[in-house]
């Protein structure tokens, strides 16, 4: 029954600014319960499904608010989620069509996997390597680096994940791709500002595990030459995993 | 293909007057219609997933509580008292001549960050979760009843990063691609800052982002600031300077601190009351005067005879393409071609470049920078 979240959810919404964690964990699961079955007709004409509605009614109407006057009955806060969906359907925006980002060519990496033999990393241990490192990355992590770092396509599913994910995202060490630069992405990775994310020492680890004391120079023809084909393979294969996970199927059928 | 989250039309949402914490202003509560009320028998709420991403939320939340009744001072972002939702203004300094605060806006969405946006991170907790990015280059102001509670302090290397990235595009300028959803590291002194990349073409759904920003700065009563007067220009003490030293107090900037002055409580009065057609009015106005400036420059004195007749981009041996930062106004921009003995031959072309020429022949321009309006020198 409804019943049993009032006047609970009153008294946490007129306490908003000071919940603790828990609080709004609690917050959030009584109003999902209250919203779970009303089925408003304004709901019918949006294009998204009604949980990601009810979940959105949350972000941004609940949670910012600093009102003092919480609802104190089921109807009022289905009146307020309703007034959230006529905003939106007031609003007029269309949706945004989808997008391509520039791809970074993966497999490109192919013929430069020379560069690698002088720093005595062969492209089966480049590799393993590679996806140890992905194996060891948070979920999230793993996401950015796809999405931001390989050129991989953002699903409306996971779009709110990886906005979520760029709070945490400095010390993955993703950098920006520089038109007509093959090499741009690994010399900025070698650069001493980024030179203590997790992609610079991964690449520095994998390149220096040898007998090589010195660190790898961005200026060094080399060092970028081979840092670049440790990119490029780490994103073949966080491109190759995201395929597979997203069609298991067509990825057996081709295997 | 790749889209961005949150949708374009939950931003505009944001806009529209039917918030959820103004419902009780807003008159009695009309009768629910019969189309699906029912209760939620059954349903164990305790049980309901909450989505990592939304945990960390609530826990972002909670560790900014603390912040929430700070006494205002620069560094500080500080929610809109009406917009809630909609972003919060980093204060940067108060000026006692506008008494008003000037600061930059700050939104909820970093996937829709451009290479003149700051996004935070981890680093600058506590943090409210409604803080995603800071629009470097979007200065408002504000007054003091239009801010509501602090959500979070910038510490004053991450304010001097604010700056230094609302100077130019310097994303752009270093030719990183425009990729709209990706936000990367990019070296700014002392450090790093996040940023997005610059903008694309038409189709950028950041471009329609920034018209629903520009609507809510409007339809909320801010005014768009003007740019903050350089370091260097501020020891010969021109127009304003007095006020933006006098305000500059904290220590958000790292430069000495000194009192500052206790805001007085300026008179309430509506958050839209017909505001709106002002920050578009000096947008325009200004647009237009820059537009038939340039115009007249092309032009001796009898207004007939073209000074240096126009040619095709690039038909000239000596041309220099440039682009004029945005806000940079005639004034500044005649100033400046003055002093480097450089005239404007042509344009704009379709990506708002103009042709210059060198009164010596050299084809090299300063660095963007300090005293100077260029954007991006050779586009």
């Amino acid at each position: 029954m409804s019943s049993e979240h009032f006047p609970r959810i009153k008294a946490l919404w007129n306490t908003r600014e000071t919940l603790s964690r828990d609080a709004w964990e609690e917050f959030y699961q009584r109003v999902m319960a209250v919203l779970a079955n009303y089925r408003p007709r304004e709901a019918a004409s949006l294009d998204d499904a009604l949980p990601d509605l009810r979940h959105q009614f949350f972000v941004e109407r609940v949670m910012p608010g600093e009102g003092r006057n919480g609802p104190a009955h089921a109807d009022d806060l289905r009146l307020y989620f309703r007034r959230f969906l006529l905003d939106l359907r007031r609003s007029g925006v269309p949706d945004m069509p989808p997008f391509a980002n520039p791809p970074c060519e993966p497999g490109a990496g192919q013929i430069h996997r020379a560069s690698l033999d002088a720093y005595g990393v062969s492209p089966e241990s480049a590799e393993a390597g590679a996806r140890a490192f992905l194996a060891g990355l948070p979920e999230t992590s793993r996401l950015l680096l796809r999405a931001c770092g390989c050129g991989g396509t953002v699903s409306a599913s996971l779009a709110a994940r990886i906005a979520a994910g760029h709070f945490g995202a400095g010390s993955l060490g993703l950098v920006h791709r520089r038109g007509g630069d093959r090499l741009s992405t690994a010399r900025q990775n070698l650069a001493p500002a980024h030179s203590q994310t997790l992609l610079s020492r991964w690449l520095t680890q994998t390149l220096c595990g040898g007998t090589r004391t010195t660190p790898l120079d961005p200026a060094d023809r080399g060092d970028t030459e081979a840092a670049q084909a440790l990119l490029e393979i780490l994103c073949t294969i966080a491109l190759t995993e995201q395929a597979r996970q997203a069609d298991p199927a067509a990825s057996q059928r081709t295997a | 293909m790749s889209t961005l989250h949150p949708c374009l039309s939950v931003v505009a949402a944001r806009l529209e007057a039917g918030n959820a914490a103004k419902v009780a202003d807003e008159g009695p509560l009309p009768a629910l219609q019969a189309d699906g009320a029912t209760a939620a028998a059954g349903t164990d709420w305790a049980a309901l997933p909450i989505p990592p991403a939304l945990a960390a939320a609530f826990e972002r939340s909670a560790q900014a509580r603390s912040l929430r009744t700070l006494a205002l001072a620069p560094g500080q972002f500080r929610a809109l008292r009406h917009a809630p939702a909609f972003g919060a203004v980093l204060l940067d300094r108060w000026s006692p001549a506008g008494q008003c605060w000037q600061g930059w806006l700050a939104t909820p969405d970093p996937a829709f960050a451009g290479s003149m946006d700051m996004v935070l991170e981890q680093g600058d907790d506590p943090l409210d979760p409604r803080l995603g990015m800071v629009c470097c280059a979007m200065r408002v102001q504000a007054r003091a009843d239009q801010l509501g509670a602090c959500l979070g302090v910038l510490a004053a290397e991450r304010m001097a990063a604010v700056r230094w990235l609302g100077e130019w595009d310097r994303g752009a300028a270093a030719g990183n691609l425009a990729r709209p959803g990706v936000v990367a590291r990019a070296e700014v002194p002392g450090g790093y800052a996040l940023t997005g990349s610059p903008l694309a073409g038409p189709d950028d759904p950041r471009h329609a982002y920034h018209g629903l920003l520009a609507r809510g700065i409007a339809s909320f009563g801010l005014e768009v600031a003007l740019p903050v007067p350089q370091p260097a220009a501020r020891g010969g003490q021109p127009d304003g300077a007095q006020d933006t030293t006098a305000s500059t107090a904290g220590s958000s900037d790292g430069r000495k601190e000194r009192p500052m002055p206790h805001p007085p409580a300026a008179p309430a009065g509506p958050a839209s009351g017909g505001r709106w057609v002002k920050p578009f009015a000096a947008l325009a106005a200004a647009l237009a005067i820059l537009q038939s400036g340039l115009l007249l420059w092309r032009y001796n004195g009898d207004g007939a005879t073209p000074a240096a007749a126009p040619r095709a981009p690039g038909a000239g041996g000596n041309d220099i393409r440039a682009q004029f930062r945005p806000e940079a106004t005639e004034a500044e921009i005649r100033a400046w071609l003055l002093r480097q003995g450089l005239q404007i031959v042509g344009g704009p072309d379709a990506a708002g470049s103009f042709m210059l020429q060198a009164d010596d022949g050299r084809q090299a321009l300063p660095a963007p920078g300090p005293g100077n309006p260029l954007a991006r020198p050779n586009p």
